[in-house]
């Protein structure tokens, strides 16, 4: 009788088994959600060109994403700035080449950290603020209720969101080139005491304005993309406030994520 | 089954719901509703937790689309229609939800005044703050609740601001979720007196999603036993109480047992 019970009990599966299963579900999600997010990409698109504009709540989000995070952007940027000089003119010091300094950090702050820092930056304040307060209207039925009173949650919500990033993110780039350089300055020439005449020379030779609009195309796709998976996994949330604290979670790792893999992408197809 | 449509041939019907199917993947919630609701009327959809209300009221505002089946609304069917047309039908709709459902963001004066902001551009700022002021009145609140932020109100008085919402528009209809859920008896009386009120002073159709059979039979005209994805039971107050079927019996024991 024993034996018969121990047969017809539910067999432990195999360990790798246990483990190709888990990675296929993870797989299965992560395909889930870049379609979910390039659908709603699409969505967001086709509402945003029809009426009524509500260029308040547009404007409201501008104000959010972009002045609002110009105090950590800006300070960011000198920093980095800073800090990157300091490091480049040691190494430069070694072969008698500090005057490379200024154009090194200006090429590598216009073309990839400027517009990775600052969506970031954005990623970190904004989006998951915009994550946190769509799935609590989501979980608490505000946005059943806009539906309800006949406006399209998507065009209400989302649209002036997913703008505010498209537009706002290259331009706190734009301010974080500019604070990165002013800190790199400082360090270069006050403190290393490279000529300024020699750092400012230098970086205007070798920086060319397709530098930053390599650093601009950047930002707006970062932008883009941060919005729309912080609104995605916002406007999807489920199970009260724990499962809104696991989509603000789920929402600042893929957009970190999608900021890296992106840049990689996108950098290799403008070159 | 029981006839889920009202006797009196003279009232017009406002919602009609046709052999209403509804699956969620193998589980299937609506199994075969038909349901009538008279115009100027209160209908209750009374059952218990998991029967398929809230689904039930979904589709009659047309948030789901059903598997098959039709739902008529003031006598044009939602179910082929499109989003555009299906957006001006739910201006026919006022909703009103459990924990109402306000915007935490907005103070109770832009809460009540966002439909109309919304919908009515001819309004001017004047006007909308009239509309705004008499519903609140309607809704026994006073105009010192207009500058609070929904999370300083009680639960009642938050339904009711949000009762003023659904009803700014005027709508022809007026859906309230699980009103009473979750209130103490006092503010539960309360809220059923302001959806009798309503009820008198606007003469719209109510639905009600409710469990609550004290409440339900306070303020419905009829009552539809929801039970399984199926309308067991339907009629007045009173040919529900009488109801011989064991599962309706056995609901309102619990209640009626007691009291």
């Amino acid at each position: 009788m024993a034996t018969e019970n121990a047969d017809n009990a539910p067999k432990e599966p195999h360990a790798l088994l246990q483990a190709i299963e888990n990675f296929g579900k993870g797989a299965m999600r992560v395909v889930s959600d870049i379609g979910g997010v390039t659908y709603l990409g699409f969505q967001v698109g086709r509402w945003a060109l029809k009426r009524p504009y509500r260029l308040h709540n547009l404007f409201a989000q501008l104000d959010f994403v972009g002045v609002g995070s110009i105090f950590i952007v800006a300070l960011t940027g000198v920093f980095t700035g800073m800090v990157f000089a300091h490091q480049s003119s040691r190494a430069f010091e070694l072969f008698d080449a500090e005057s490379m300094v200024g154009p090194t950090v200006a090429l590598t702050l216009t073309r990839e950290l400027a517009p990775v820092f600052s969506a970031l930056m954005v990623t970190m304040r904004a989006g998951s603020a915009m994550c946190t307060e769509l799935g609590t209207m989501r979980v608490s039925e505000q946005v059943d209720a806009l539906e309800t009173m006949a406006v399209n949650p998507i065009q209400y919500l989302l649209v002036p969101r997913v703008i505010s990033g498209l537009i706002m993110v290259p331009v706190l780039t734009m301010l974080f080139n500019t604070t990165g350089m002013c800190g790199s300055y400082f360090v270069s020439v006050i403190a290393k005491g490279i000529s300024a005449g020699t750092f400012l020379n230098r970086t205007q030779q070798w920086l060319d304005p397709i530098d930053l609009y390599e650093g601009l195309i950047k930002g707006a796709i970062f932008g883009l993309s941060v919005t729309l998976v912080c609104c995605y996994k916002g406007f999807n949330a489920s199970g009260g406030s724990k499962g809104v604290g696991q989509a603000t979670t789920e929402a600042m790792v893929a957009s970190a994520l999608s900021i890296f893999i992106l840049d990689f992408f996108v950098g290799v197809m403008l070159h | 089954m029981a006839t889920a449509a009202p006797e009196s041939a003279a009232e017009r019907p406002m919602i009609q719901i046709v052999n209403l199917h509804k699956m969620f993947g193998e589980h299937k919630v609506l199994t075969g509703i038909n349901l009538t609701i008279p115009e100027g009327k209160t209908c209750v959809i009374l059952g218990g937790s998991g029967s398929g209300k809230t689904v039930l009221m979904k589709h009659m505002i047309g948030l789901l689309k059903p598997d098959e089946g039709q739902v008529i609304v003031d006598g044009e069917d939602l179910v082929p229609l499109g989003d555009a047309r299906l957006e001006q039908i739910r201006r026919k709709f006022g909703m009103v939800f459990q924990a109402a459902a306000l915007f935490d963001s907005m103070t109770v004066y832009e809460n009540v005044a966002f439909p109309l902001r919304e919908h009515r551009k001819e309004l001017s700022e004047e006007q909308i703050r009239a509309l705004v002021r008499s519903k609140l009145e309607l809704m026994s609140l006073p105009p010192s609740v207009e500058a609070k932020f929904p999370a300083d109100l009680s639960g009642g008085m938050r339904k009711r601001v949000g009762l003023a919402r659904a009803v700014v528009m005027e709508p022809k209809i007026v859906l309230y979720d699980e009103p009473t859920t979750g209130l103490d008896p006092i503010t539960t009386d309360s809220v059923d007196e302001m959806i009798l009120a309503a009820q008198a002073r606007l003469k719209v159709t109510s639905v009600v999603i409710s469990h609550d059979i004290a409440s339900a039979f306070n303020v419905g005209d009829y009552i539809a036993f929801l039970s399984k994805g199926l309308i067991i039971e339907f009629g007045p107050p009173e040919q529900l109480r009488s109801s011989e079927h064991p599962i309706v019996k056995n609901f309102l024991q619990t209640w009626f047992g007691k009291n």
